[in-house]
């Protein structure tokens, strides 16, 4: 057994070395310099870094502009994402139930708009609505959104085993209470993965806002790429995109929160029943 | 008559398979039979038409006399012990156990803690009421589904090997623990299992499923002593066969020639139907059979060559080449060993009044 292990730890360390390189040179690395830079005055493409200064964040933070487009671009996001989540549950139900021949085909349809290229189907989505809208901006998350949540969400939902619905049918619940009950619950951890990579997917949308928000919306991707590209502001730039970062991390970690929460309900309803069960056996 | 279950020509087909094939059965209320076949013929699938999980391609199904065609699981007021447990995943033992009860409507928390817990005493399980269906050992689960499926008390209860994976001690208990709520509640069930010492125990009628139909239907005691078939005779207890030719006919007492050119006489009830020349089945139990007889040429006489001796407690079996590739099973009582092993010669005779003549 040990020795065993031992051949597999060998095997994975030495595996691990490219992706690690990779990651370092090509994540890593412009990222630190990005955290760096955004603590210094910008003074010109090509030219040395200024004096140390907090004054790039402050810009932001100090701005209620600023505050707003952040805002919508959460915003945005989010609501793209419920209505992913709204939208995708019941075709990646029926995805699920149908025989494995048409379970083929219709997940190659729903995942169909990713083989053509974004900036194509954005433009069809142009012929129809108004760009430049916040409507317009969020028609094109959605419809990048939902494949992605499509996907994801026939994972969980095919793990349901049937026949622990039939036992519910069984047991006398109707369709809509199995659902409620038994598969519902069982997929929410799928769905919440779902969700937060739609919205993931979202908040780091970038040609969505440019063709469909037709610099009319500005959102935070296009707002770094106009101080980074337009303004040549790179150190303000960069701490936006600092910013931007942390507020991503924050909110892609808060499907753990849910986890979080789970344990600790399931915990104290364990602890309500158990002092229930006792009560009620001292009274018998 | 009415009857509290009632299949008539009921057939499942799966394109040109015929997994189920015109089964025919009533049962009265509070009445408990068993389904008894080897894996493949068809008993899931007979269940499943019951609970309205899957429609029967042909043929009528009643509960109390009101065809179920169309109905809905969750409307027939049934359950069923799923082959697999199917317990839900998310939740407690005890959430589990409740459910049936909760989708009737019963909400008072007093109620339900009460029967749960007198449902978890039935099949010892108290101390894990909190516990997921993970956290449990398979016979634990399986004991779950059982309680889920027996609290409700419906007006049918199907059972698919609820007892299949608990230790033999355990499921002796569980059985007749089982049985006598079925009485008390008075609750009509079907119980699906291949132990036939499980469905001989447990069941009031035993129907023997064979390829899809039905082969027999009738009381424990006359499974054993009365077979219909070579098939139920085979698959119920052991049997040895002897196929042959009717030499002579006495009223119920038979002569015939057997392919290994043994004569046996047997006394069979409605001999008088059969005429000599006619093919006919013979079974007899291994413990029918009475070793060293001796003598020559006197019907129901064998000998063979012992080819091996299983020790079975209470009996010894003894395996005999009887000649012409017919072996033979023999039981004899321990005490009553005699002294012979493997490679010996015996000699037995075949207990006339305990032959039984068998449909193919
Ligand atoms: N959906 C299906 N499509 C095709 N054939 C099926 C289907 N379901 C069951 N069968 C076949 O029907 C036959 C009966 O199956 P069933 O599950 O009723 O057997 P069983 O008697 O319960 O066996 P076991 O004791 O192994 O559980 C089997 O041969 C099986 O292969
Ligand atoms: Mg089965």
């Amino acid at each position: 057994m040990r020795r065993e292990k031992d051949t597999w730890s060998y095997v994975n360390i030495w595996y691990l070395i490219i992706p690690l390189a990779y990651v370092t040179f090509l994540f890593l690395i412009p990222i630190f310099k990005m955290i760096y830079m955004s603590f210094f005055e910008f003074q010109g493409v090509g030219k040395a870094l200024g004096v140390f200064t907090w004054h790039n964040y402050a810009r932001f933070l100090m701005d209620l502009y600023y505050w707003k487009v952040l805002g919508l671009t959460v915003g945005l996001s989010f609501l793209s994402a419920v209505i992913c989540a709204v939208m995708g549950y019941p075709v990646a139900y029926h995805l699920c139930r149908v025989n494995a021949k048409a379970k083929h085909i219709l997940t190659a349809l729903s995942i169909l708009p990713l083989w053509v290229p974004i900036t194509v189907r954005l433009f069809g989505l142009m012929s129809l609505v108004e760009t430049g809208t916040l409507l317009a901006v969020e028609l094109g998350l959605v419809y990048c959104g939902l494949p992605y949540m499509i996907m994801i969400l026939t994972g969980p939902i095919g793990n349901v085993n049937r026949s622990v619905e039939e036992a519910s049918y069984v047991c006398g619940a109707g369709f809509w209470t199995t659902f409620f009950r038994i598969t519902f619950p069982l997929t929410i951890p799928g769905l919440v993965s779902g969700f937060m990579l739609v919205f993931a997917l979202n908040t780091a949308a970038f040609v969505v806002p440019v063709t469909l928000g037709n610099g009319k919306i500005i959102t935070m991707t296009t707002l770094i790429q106009q101080q980074a590209t337009y303004i040549y502001d790179w150190g303000f730039a960069a701490a936006i995109s600092v910013i931007f970062l942390i507020v991503s991390m924050i909110i892609s970690n808060s499907g753990k929160l849910y986890d979080l929460w789970q344990a600790r309900k399931a915990a104290r309803s364990e602890k309500l029943l158990r002092t229930a069960v006792r009560g009620e056996g001292e009274n018998l | 008559m009415d009857y509290q279950l009632e299949l008539t020509n009921v057939a499942k087909h799966y394109k040109d398979f015929i997994a189920v094939d015109n089964v025919d059965l009533q049962i009265k209320k509070g009445e408990i039979i068993s389904l008894l076949g080897s894996s493949g013929c068809g008993k899931t699938t007979t269940l499943r038409m019951i609970a309205g999980l899957i429609e029967p391609t042909k043929g009528t199904i009643r509960i109390q006399g009101e065809n179920m065609n169309g109905v809905p699981p969750h409307k027939r007021d049934i359950s069923m012990v799923f082959q697999n447990y199917a317990l839900f995943p998310h939740l407690s033992v005890y959430e589990n156990i409740v459910y049936g009860l909760k989708m009737r409507k019963i909400r008072d928390k007093k109620v339900l803690m009460e029967r749960a817990r007198e449902m978890m005493d039935i099949v010892q399980l108290s101390g894990v009421e909190n516990r997921l269906p993970r956290e449990l050992s398979g016979g634990q689960q399986q004991r779950v589904s059982l309680a889920r499926a027996m609290i409700v008390e419906p007006k049918v209860m199907l059972f698919d090997e609820p007892l299949s994976n608990l230790d033999a001690k355990l499921r002796e208990r569980t059985r007749v623990e089982i049985r006598n709520l079925l009485k008390r509640m008075n609750v009509t069930a079907i119980y699906v299992t291949h132990d036939q010492e499980e469905a001989l125990t447990i069941s009031d009628r035993i129907a023997v499923m064979n390829k899809g139909k039905i082969e027999q239907i009738t009381v424990p005691t006359e499974l054993y002593t009365k077979p219909a078939t070579k098939f139920i005779a085979g698959f119920v207890g052991h049997a040895n066969f002897f196929e042959g030719t009717v030499q002579h006919v006495d009223g119920d007492r038979i002569l015939v020639k057997s392919k290994g050119r043994h004569l046996i006489q047997a006394v069979v009830p409605g001999a008088g139907r059969l005429s000599a020349g006619k093919e006919v089945t013979l079974a007899i139990r291994p413990e029918n059979i009475l070793a060293g007889a001796s003598g020559q040429n006197m019907p129901n006489l064998v000998s063979g060559t012992v080819t091996a001796r299983i020790y079975l407690g209470s009996t010894v079996r003894y395996l005999v080449d009887a000649g012409e590739g017919k072996e033979i099973e023999i039981d004899l009582q321990t005490k009553h060993l005699v002294d012979c092993g493997e490679g010996d010669t015996i000699h037995f005779s075949l207990d006339e009044n305990n032959l039984i003549l068998v449909n193919r």
